[in-house]
């Protein structure tokens, strides 16, 4: 598996390097993007980089995908539609933010809903003990079954053992 | 026999030794043969000095150029300086798995040294005579079994080392040069923090080898509670000190402006230390109150597993997609270990509950236990979340074949909210009193951090910073450090009204309470890690192109570029642009040097080293990086400005400062068994749930 991602890798790079060089003249020319632009390019992913998204990336890929955003902007389309027609061209991959419809919702409403379970057990672990007037402490001591008291006193006795000896 | 042959031969041979005293110490359980027992406390012995053997084998081999070995041929080359060369042991994954082993042989030794050894005639007298006999990290009863865990962790570790991938491999025709190592890992922080990240992963081991022990002995009291809290500190430390330095590397190093990626393999390293955070919190409330037992036991659980899964992830590229997943030749036996660790302590678990009912109830939703409670919902919610975002890619490509990203939007927008509310919850919770805090008390108590808070976020405002979450955010960093400071206001004046002079009032008062206040220290180093955190959301960045001579503004500061300098070093040659900074008024601020090299073998990926420079007063850094240099000497540069971020680095070392204050050993014994004798009271409430199962 190393010799294959390694592979893959290289030719990543290797077409990244080879795009960065017949790419550089295009930098400098690269305009200024949009707020609104940028705000779209920041939300899709550069393909050809590790984890650099389409605004950070200084590939030609991204470039070019950047300009595209800038054209369409400009042409009056809607974010949707860009973006809408970007993932046709590059597939779903490109969403840095997975929909929240469909399969990918699962990946936003399982935190959330295993969340609100942990909220709502918590919630069950405290309720009925707000009803008890009478708080452990304040039980006598009578009221505990016999082996309870035993226990009680005989931890009660463990633990000024080892009080008396920590201070020995 | 050449040195790397007999570091073979060490790995083989430990791993029986691993499996012997696996063997001996469940026999020394089962049976309470004290023999066993210091036969298996030699063979940790043993281990940690193969293991060093085999360690030294590979240094030797990356010194001496030894290219008939595989991994020496594909992570390290002939142009490489030394001290790269000694980094390129952890540079591959067998590498970095000898690292763990190696490390988790030395701690073990560490581990067995602090336990009790049994008296070799003691043998006949039972387990009842050993009642008293407590030693320092752990009582007898815990000894065999602490032993056995770890060395059955240190097993299945050599036998991937030994039969699955060897780093001792040799390739049939010896080359003459090796492949050396991506530049980006040459850098110095690189020496330190893959292997702080590797031996924080191999440091849960400890903690969860004394869970077992618990667990499996039925002695789930205190001698647990004592050893586990202090052994995962120290493991939480040291991966918390790994993350912190990954971010730092990931900031000079990479050259995107940030440091935090939400990269799988950052992920997975933050995922154990959430849950270790969680459970260094939990174990508050059990020492106190007796309760969240399985809780706590299941945190210790959990932390382990998640280390495990970081520990093969961190170096394997599995989570870029499915087919290197199934493709990984220790794949399957990382989660064939991962499934035996999950379920073999979840039965243990289950079969113990009876031993961990909680001895009371939470009696009031305003306490500190249900603070704790919230503390942990929000923690482990937030571990789930970056866990279920990374694995989410390979779940959906499994699934439907589509391949999906989950991005930083993603882990911003579901991370965001929890991370405010664990703010909130640090200033608020230590207000809380145990068992039940009035609200008028608890209002009262509030107040001044309130003000404080409230204070903060209005003068933000008025300063013209408009974005809610800044606002928001740093009223909540204000709240929790007005709490902080409150607490140990309330602190010295108690003991200032005793007749302690200030300073002498302060020591004292932090010596007797090192785990309180060195807990704050650690809150004051989030509140400042937050900060930095808000800040760089305030990123700036510009990309410029300038001749010699040319300058150009970004933000409230120029860049005036002076000249283009060759640049040659070991291995690589480049070249380094040299800039003016001015500030805001064109004084002059620092010279910035930013440069690019390509190095030998790995000609397609030039490595920028970017030029920092931190600016007062409001603690900017100007970042930049000489992304492209030609032939007319015109620099291409990224520049970035990024408000606030040393605050994180200024976080990390307080972290390590209140880490070191809490974990310090505590001088004289008596003052935990204070707090516990204290926390003592009558099991009223038999019928009690079983908390957080």
């Amino acid at each position: 598996m190393n010799a294959v991602r390694r592979a893959g890798v290289g030719l990543a790079m290797g077409l990244l390097a080879l795009l960065w060089v017949s790419g550089a003249a295009a930098q400098q020319a690269d305009p200024p993007l949009s707020p609104e632009a940028l705000e779209i390019a920041r939300s899709l992913k550069c393909l050809i980089c590790q984890n650099q998204s389409v605004a950070d990336s200084p590939s030609p890929l991204a470039q070019e995908m950047r300009a595209y955003i800038a054209r369409r902007l400009a042409a009056g389309d809607s974010r949707e539609a860009i973006v809408r027609d970007l993932v046709e061209r590059y597939g779903e991959e490109i969403l840095l933010e997975p929909p929240r419809a469909g399969f990918t919702g699962l990946v936003w409403w399982l935190p959330v809903a295993s969340l609100a379970v942990g909220a709502l057990a918590i919630a069950l672990t405290l309720r009925p003990r707000q009803r008890a007037d009478v708080s452990p402490d304040e039980a006598p001591l009578a009221a505990l079954a016999p082996e309870e008291l035993a226990q009680y006193r005989q931890r009660l006795a463990a633990e000024l053992a080892r009080r008396e000896g920590g201070h020995g | 026999m050449t040195f790397a042959d007999a570091g073979n031969a060490a790995l083989l041979f430990a791993f029986v030794v691993a499996c012997y005293g696996t063997a001996a110490s469940l026999l020394a359980a089962r049976g309470r043969l004290p023999e066993l027992l210091h036969s298996a406390r030699h063979a940790v012995v043993a281990l940690a000095a193969l293991l060093t053997v085999a360690a030294c084998a590979l240094f030797h081999a990356l010194l001496t150029h030894d290219f008939s070995l595989r991994y020496v041929y594909e992570h390290s080359s002939r142009a490489m300086p030394e001290l790269a060369r000694l980094t390129s042991f952890w540079g591959g994954q067998q590498g970095s798995l000898l690292l763990w082993a190696w490390g988790l042989a030395v701690l073990s030794l560490v581990v067995v040294w602090r336990l009790p050894v049994p008296a070799l005639r003691a043998a006949s007298a039972g387990p009842a005579s050993h009642g008293g006999l407590e030693g320092r990290w752990g009582d007898l009863h815990l000894a065999p079994y602490v032993i056995a865990t770890l060395l059955a962790i240190q097993t299945f570790f050599l036998f991937v080392l030994g039969f699955v991938g060897s780093p001792f491999e040799r390739l049939e025709a010896i080359p003459s040069d090796g492949r050396g190592l991506n530049p980006l890992l040459m850098d110095p922080a690189m020496r330190v923090h893959p292997p702080l990240l590797l031996l924080g992963y191999m440091s849960f081991s400890v903690p969860f080898a004394f869970a077992i022990a618990a667990l499996a002995s039925g002695q789930v009291g205190r001698s647990w509670l004592r050893a586990g809290r202090a052994w995962m500190l120290l493991a939480w430390t040291i991966q918390g000190c790994g993350l912190l330095m990954g971010a730092w590397w990931a900031y000079r190093v990479l050259g995107w402006g940030g440091y935090w990626g939400w990269d799988p393999v950052e992920n997975v390293a933050l995922l154990p230390w959430l849950t270790a955070t969680a459970f260094l919190h939990t174990l508050l409330v059990q020492e106190r109150r007796g309760l969240l037992k399985v809780w706590t036991m299941a945190l210790a659980i959990a932390t382990f597993a998640l280390a495990i899964f970081g520990t093969f992830v961190v170096r394997s590229g599995v989570l870029t997609s499915v087919h290197s997943f199934a493709l990984s030749p220790i794949g399957p036996y990382f989660f064939g270990f991962l499934g035996v660790v999950l379920i073999g302590a979840t039965a243990l678990l289950l079969y113990r509950l009876p031993l961990l009912r909680a001895e009371g109830q939470i009696d009031a939703v305003l306490s500190r236990e249900a603070g704790f409670l919230l503390n942990n919902l929000l923690l482990v919610g937030l571990a789930a979340a970056v866990f279920w975002g990374t694995v989410f890619p390979l779940l959906s490509e499994a699934v439907r074949g589509v391949k999906v990203a989950v991005g930083p939007p993603y882990y911003q927008q579901v991370t965001g909210p929890l991370l405010v509310g664990l703010l909130l919850l640090m200033g608020g919770g230590p207000l809380l009193a145990w068992r039940r805090t009035s609200p008028e008390r608890l209002a009262r108590q509030l107040g001044p951090p309130l003000a404080v808070a409230g204070a903060v976020g209005l003068g933000m405002a008025a300063l013209g910073i408009e974005r809610g979450l800044a606002l928001v955010g740093a009223a909540a960093c204000a709240f929790v450090a007005a709490t902080v400071a409150l607490e140990y206001w309330h602190g010295l004046r108690a003991r200032q009204r005793g007749g302690e002079s200030g300073l002498r009032a302060l020591g004292t008062l932090v010596a007797r309470g090192r785990r309180r206040y060195g807990g704050y220290l650690v809150h004051l180093a989030m509140v400042l890690i937050a900060i930095g955190v808000l800040g760089s959301g305030h990123q700036l960045d510009r990309l410029v192109t300038l001749a010699p001579g040319e300058q150009a503004r970004v933000g409230a500061f120029t860049l005036t570029y002076d000249t283009l300098y060759e640049l040659r070093g070991p291995g690589y040659e480049g070249v380094l642009a040299r800039l003016q900074l001015g500030g805001p008024r064109g004084e002059y601020l620092g010279t910035l040097q930013p440069d690019r090299r390509v190095y030998a073998n790995w000609e397609q990926q030039p490595v920028s080293t970017i030029a920092i420079q931190t600016t007062l007063p409001w603690l900017q850094d100007v970042y930049v990086v000489l992304t492209e240099a030609d032939a007319s000497n015109r620099v291409t540069l990224h520049v970035y400005v990024n408000p606030l971020v040393v605050c994180v680095w200024l976080g990390g070392v307080l972290f390590l400062l209140g880490t070191l204050v809490a974990a310090w050993p505590e001088a004289r014994g008596p003052r935990a068994a204070v707090g516990s004798a204290v926390a003592v009271q009558p099991a009223a409430t038999a019928g009690a749930t079983q908390e957080g199962a």
